[in-house]
Parts: C-alpha cells; sequence; structure tokens
C-alpha cells in the first residue's frame, strides 16, 4: 500500500481524505494492526504546545520622518536586537524587561502574546544619527496592525524529545527552566507532548522537511531549516524513536494569522521569561513505514532523566536512569529506586487541541501538504 | 459536614470585636483561619474556612452579615484563574495537599478549594500565571474603597 503527496492533496481537494489524530493513530494501529491503519488513513495530525525559548518575533515597524536607524531599541521595555537593517528588529523571547537591575517578569514572550492579542505596545529607539538617517531617537505606539511586518522566527522549536529533570543534589529547591525542583528529587519535570509530538510521529524526518508547511501558533507556518542544536545521529530504540534530545525544527510565519491561545509569554520563577507556542504537524501516511512510526506509543518513547543540580549545570553528560512517556504521564516514575511525582511542562491538551484543529482544516480542504523541499538530514 | 471557603472585610468600626470566637460558641462550628490581615485603613480582612453541616453555614454567615461584616465567598477562581490556564498540569505535580489534580482522562487540571493550604507551591510552578496568591486576592478582590 502506497501513496504519493499528490494523491493525498487531490483527496483533500476533493473533500473526501482520511485524517486523524495521532493519538487516533495509536489506538487505530494498536487495534487493527499496522497495515490495516496504513490501508485506512491518508494524514495523522500531531501537536504540540510548551515553552520553546528558541523563538521569537522579526518586527519592521515602517520609518520615521525624519529617517533613523535604531542602534538601541526597546518594545515595551524589553531590549530587542537592533543590529540589522533602518527599522527591523528581533524580540527575542527569553528577553527580559530592564528593570534596574531586578530581573523582570514580562519579556519577549509577553510583548508577542501582546501583540498577538490585538494590545498596543510602546518603541523607545535611539540611532547614531547618519546623513542618510539623521534621526537619534524615536518613540511610537504600535498594534500588529500598525507594524510593517511581524513574523515570527523561531530558531529552534519542537524539540523531537527531552529530558526529564530532577534534583538529587542540591539540599534545597533549585529554580530551573524546567520548573522548581524539590530536594531528594521529590519532582520530576519532563516536557514533550510524547506520541502526539511532531517529530517522534516521523522520527527518521521522511516527511517533515525544509518547507514543510506547519501550523504555527494557531497560523500557517514553515519549516525554514533544520533547527539549532539539530542532532539526528543519537542513539535510537529499535523503532527508530531517539533516546534524547536529537531532530529540532526552525519555524516562521506571519503573526498576523496566529491566536493568544497558541502563543503565550510565560514567567519562570526564578529563571527568567520564555514564550509557549503550540505547533501542528501534518504527516502523510506514505507507507506502511509511516503508519509504523506514526502508531508510536507513550509507552515506546523512552527518556532521559538527568539531574539538573549538577550534572545537567556541570555538562557531566551522566543520567541518572531512563523512563518512558507512559510512565510520566502516569503521575510518578522510579528514579534509582524512589518513587518520584512527575511535573509535565507542555500541556497535553494543548497539543490535542491542534492535532484535532489541524485535522478539520485538513478536512475542510483549507490546509494542504507539502512536498519538502530538501531533508532534514545531510 | 461540609468545608465552606469565605472571605472577610471586617469595617474599621467592627475590627475590634471578638466575632470569630462569638461564631465559634454561638454556632458551634469549625473555623480555620488561613489568612488575617488589618489593612492600613483599619480595616481587617480575613480569609478562613468554616467546617459545619450546612444549616450551621447558613446561620454563621448570617450571623458574620448581620454583625455588619461583609461575606465574600470566593469561586475556584480566586487561586486558580482558569482562563489562563493552559491544563499542563505543573501545579498537580507540585500540589502537596491534593487540591490541584491532573485528570488522566481529560488532561485538565482540577482544583478543588477546600483541600488547599495555602502553601502556594503551585505559584511558583505555573508558568502562565494563572494562579494567584491569597495576599492578592486579599488586596484586591470584592473590596470597595
Amino acid at each position: 500500500m502506497k501513496r504519493t503527496w499528490e494523491e493525498i492533496n487531490d483527496k483533500i481537494d476533493r473533500g473526501n481524505i482520511v485524517v486523524i489524530t495521532a493519538e487516533e493513530m495509536t489506538e487505530l494501529s494498536e487495534r487493527e494492526g499496522v497495515k490495516e491503519a496504513c490501508r485506512q488513513v491518508d494524514v495523522v495530525t500531531t501537536g504540540t504546545f510548551s515553552p520553546m525559548c528558541s523563538s521569537g518575533l522579526l518586527i519592521n515597524t515602517g520609518h520615521h520622518a525624519p529617517r533613523i536607524n535604531y542602534k538601541r531599541a526597546w518594545l515595551n521595555g524589553v531590549p530587542a536586537y537592533a543590529g540589522i537593517a533602518a527599522v527591523d528588529l528581533y524580540l527575542g523571547a527569553t528577553a527580559q524587561r530592564e528593570n534596574g537591575g531586578t530581573p523582570s517578569a514580562y519579556g519577549g514572550g509577553h510583548v508577542i502574546e501582546d501583540l498577538v492579542s490585538g494590545r498596543q505596545i510602546q518603541l523607545q529607539a535611539e540611532g547614531h544619527g547618519t546623513d542618510c538617517y539623521p534621526g537619534r531617537s524615536a518613540e511610537g505606539s504600535y498594534t500588529i496592525d500598525d507594524l510593517e511586518n511581524a513574523i515570527l522566527l523561531n530558531p529552534r522549536n519542537c524539540y523531537q524529545n527531552y529530558n526529564v529533570a530532577v534534583n538529587a543534589s542540591s539540599p534545597g529547591t533549585i529554580h530551573t527552566y524546567m520548573g522548581p525542583l524539590l530536594p531528594d528529587m521529590r519532582n520530576a519535570a519532563y516536557s514533550s507532548a510524547g506520541q502526539l509530538s511532531p517529530l517522534l510521529n516521523d522520527p527518521e524526518y521522511r516527511t517533515i522537511g525544509i518547507g514543510s508547511r506547519v501550523f504555527l501558533g494557531g497560523g500557517i507556518g514553515y519549516v525554514t531549516f533544520m533547527g539549532t542544536q539539530h542532532n539526528p545521529d543519537t542513539e535510537r530504540t529499535p523503532g527508530g524513536v531517539p533516546n534524547c534530545g536529537a531532530g529540532t525544527l526552525a519555524l516562521c510565519g506571519d503573526l498576523r494569522h496566529m491566536s493568544p491561545e497558541y502563543l503565550r509569554g510565560v514567567c519562570i520563577k526564578g529563571y527568567g521569561v520564555s514564550l509557549a507556542v503550540g505547533v501542528g504537524i501534518a504527516i502523510p501516511i506514505l507507507d506502511e513505514e509511516m503508519a509504523f512510526y506514526t502508531g508510536v506509543s507513550d509507552a515506546d518513547i523512552p527518556a532521559p532523566v538527568i539531574d539538573y543540580s549538577s550534572d545537567y549545570p556541570g555538562m557531566s553528560g551522566d543520567i541518572l536512569g531512563r523512563t518512558n512517556y507512559k510512565e510520566l504521564r502516569s503521575g510518578e516514575i522510579k528514579v534509582m529506586g524512589k518513587q518520584v511525582r512527575t511535573i509535565s511542562l507542555s500541556s497535553y491538551s494543548k497539543a490535542r487541541k491542534i492535532a484535532v484543529e489541524l485535522k478539520n482544516r485538513i478536512r475542510n480542504g483549507s490546509f494542504r501538504l507539502t512536498v519538502p523541499v530538501a531533508p532534514l538530514m545531510e | 459536614m461540609i468545608n465552606k471557603s469565605i472571605m472577610l472585610r471586617f469595617p474599621r468600626e467592627c475590627v475590634g470585636k471578638p466575632v470569630i470566637s462569638n461564631l465559634v460558641r454561638m454556632h458551634g462550628i469549625e473555623v480555620n483561619i488561613l489568612r488575617a490581615r488589618i489593612h492600613p485603613t483599619e480595616e481587617g480582612r480575613m480569609l478562613a474556612q468554616l467546617k459545619g453541616s450546612d444549616n450551621q453555614i447558613a446561620a454563621s454567615i448570617e450571623y458574620l452579615s448581620s454583625s455588619g461584616i461583609e461575606v465574600h465567598l470566593p469561586e475556584n477562581s480566586f487561586i486558580w484563574q482558569e482562563k489562563k490556564c493552559v491544563h499542563c498540569g505543573a501545579c498537580a505535580g507540585i500540589c502537596p495537599s491534593g487540591a490541584f489534580t491532573f485528570s488522566s482522562a481529560t488532561f485538565e487540571v482540577e482544583f478543588c478549594i477546600s483541600k488547599c493550604i495555602l502553601c502556594e507551591l503551585c505559584i511558583e510552578a505555573c508558568y502562565y500565571n494563572a494562579i494567584q496568591s491569597v495576599e492578592d486576592y486579599i488586596e484586591t478582590s470584592g473590596v470597595k474603597r
């Protein structure tokens, strides 16, 4: 049983596509077998919603009179990178509002959420003053509609798999990007949508590649390249699932079509700020191998447990043990003989909503699949 | 027996009166005071849980109101602001009293205010600012200045 991308897009156009979510595919292939699941299903949709720190917004404010070339700039008090062309700025999700030295609970991710919610933001900028750009300072108020461009440009999203973080060595609570970790391994934090997660349903990047159209923040985005730290050469299970981090995606899309339901500024107490991003990717069931991959279940996906009080900051590379997403989602895992409560940073219910929303868009013909122009592996 | 959370605002003229001990003596209920403070304007505010029968609690609230005290009955939202919640479940993974739980059927967070011991661990665990501290609630909610 084989299908081509063209056949799948034709079925989307004709309105008789068979599309289900990755969660439904796992059930179907367990119940009826991979061969039968492959025969029945054309497309499987995935989803994930989690803080993704390597995210940001590229904006162009439009020119001022007189013209100014921004050298330093702040959006709602959050510093943006101005080392590009005149009125272009890049606002990173983890940049914090400058607050007289004390860390602020408001940052780049919150500015992005404000813009996508239709709220007005304030710009302050400084320039050197040149013959062609004489302006030395500028101020302005902008809603998303006032900006010339507002492009979500995320260098690393959708980590294929992720660490489980514990505090095994520090006597007190430590504050990490994985949230508060209590002493004596009293909790363990994880962050993946597991069986619903995009790259875990296409672990060898056979259908997700450069140019793939994706659901990004409620709107449309594209995979622009492999993400930073993309590392496909990690150890894998016999089913092809990486044992740790592995692949990542660089994503890009127009913020104007996105929604605050799927883009949220976050504040990680004692650590900093970030942006939670919702991403969904549709996977064509080209053959039985893709049906097998999309049938992956939480129990098939391993995750390394890492001590964030010593091994992670010290880069020792050691792990305390391995677990899987079925155990993690049960609320308790066993690490070195000890029962440990689990905390999820990734929202499974949002991931599910995204997979269902993408399924509906494919069904009603408003989301077609794109053939990658280049693979994510060399 | 039921547990009922109440938020009280004592106007200046009531601050010195032994209202809570009267309440316990007259109505035979248990009162667990979670937070109490007197504001610089000399108004008092108190968050407490009453434990008793439906009738006892109704009579207690009647007594408090007739003593000139403003009674607010907080909803779950006074701590958990569901609108802002993304249901990641981080609060449930850290809550020591079982007030925040995570449903394995819906994959959504549930909150039961009567189990909350106000330790505020959840406030630190929540990335989305969806949990309000009781201090913030006492400071801002339902109080007409």
